[in-house]
C-alpha cells in the first residue's frame, strides 16, 4: 500500500469521524431551527472543526509531497479524484438545496441554521468524498 | 468507421526478472517512480506515459516494442 493511499484512508477516517459527531450535534432536538440561540452547540461545532482541520494539517505535514515520492500515477489518481469529487459535491449541493426548497416551499422562509449546515457539511463531504475517490482510483490503478 | 478498442500489454515482469534480474524497487528507483507504480504496470492495471515507458525500456535495455504490445479487445 502506497503512502498516498494510507494518507487517504486516514483522512477519510478523520473526516468521517468529524462528520458523525457533526450529525450527532445537528440531529439533537431543534438544533437547526434554534441555531442562533444555541451558543453551546455553535462552540462545540467550532471546536470539532478546529480539531478536524488541525488533525488534517498534521496528516498533510506527515505525508508531505517533499517527503513522500509522488509519480505520474499519483498525479493521475489525484486529478481524477479531484474531478469526480467536484462533480459529486456539485450534485450534493444541488440536491440539498432542492430538498430545502421542497421542504420550506409552503412557509416561504428557511431557518438560517440550514446555511450553517450547508457550510459545515460541505467541509466534511468534500474532504470525505475526495479521500474516498482517491482510494477508489488507487484500487483501480493498483494501490 | 468501426470503432476499435485496444489494450496495452507488457512484458515488464518477464524482462525484469529474467534478462535484467532486478527487483521492482530497484527498477522504480532507476526510472524515478514508486514501487507501487511498477507493480501496477506489471499487473496491467495502469498504462504508463510515453516518457515512463521509454525510461523503463532504457533501464531494462530493450526496445520499447519488445516491452509493450497493443492488442485488440472485443
Amino acid at each position: 500500500m502506497s503512502k498516498h493511499m494510507k494518507h487517504s484512508i486516514l483522512s477519510m477516517s478523520l473526516w468521517g469521524f468529524v462528520g458523525i459527531l457533526f450529525l450527532t450535534i445537528l440531529l439533537s432536538t431543534d438544533a437547526i431551527t434554534n441555531w442562533s440561540d444555541n451558543r453551546i452547540k455553535s462552540i462545540l461545532l467550532a471546536v470539532l472543526f478546529f480539531i478536524g482541520f488541525s488533525s488534517d494539517f498534521i496528516l498533510k505535514s506527515i505525508f508531505n509531497k517533499k517527503r513522500v515520492l509522488s509519480d505520474e500515477r499519483d498525479q493521475l489518481v489525484t486529478k481524477d479524484a479531484a474531478t469526480s469529487s467536484f462533480i459529486i459535491i456539485v450534485i450534493y449541493v444541488f440536491i440539498f438545496l432542492i430538498a430545502l426548497f421542497l421542504k420550506y416551499e409552503t412557509t416561504g422562509f428557511i431557518p438560517v441554521g440550514w446555511l450553517w449546515v450547508i457550510a459545515y457539511s460541505l467541509v466534511v463531504v468534500s474532504n470525505t468524498v475526495y479521500s474516498l475517490m482517491t482510494i477508489i482510483f488507487y484500487k483501480k490503478r493498483g494501490s | 468507421m468501426e470503432k476499435q478498442s485496444y489494450s496495452l500489454n507488457n512484458n515488464i515482469r518477464l524482462i525484469r526478472r529474467g534478462k535484467a534480474d532486478i527487483t521492482q524497487e530497484e527498477l522504480a528507483d532507476k526510472v524515478g517512480c514508486t514501487r507501487q507504480t511498477i507493480a501496477a504496470l506489471e499487473k496491467e492495471v495502469y498504462n504508463p506515459s510515453l516518457v515512463l515507458a521509454m525510461r523503463i525500456a532504457k533501464v531494462l535495455k530493450v526496445e520499447i516494442v519488445d516491452l509493450f504490445t497493443l492488442q485488440k479487445t472485443d
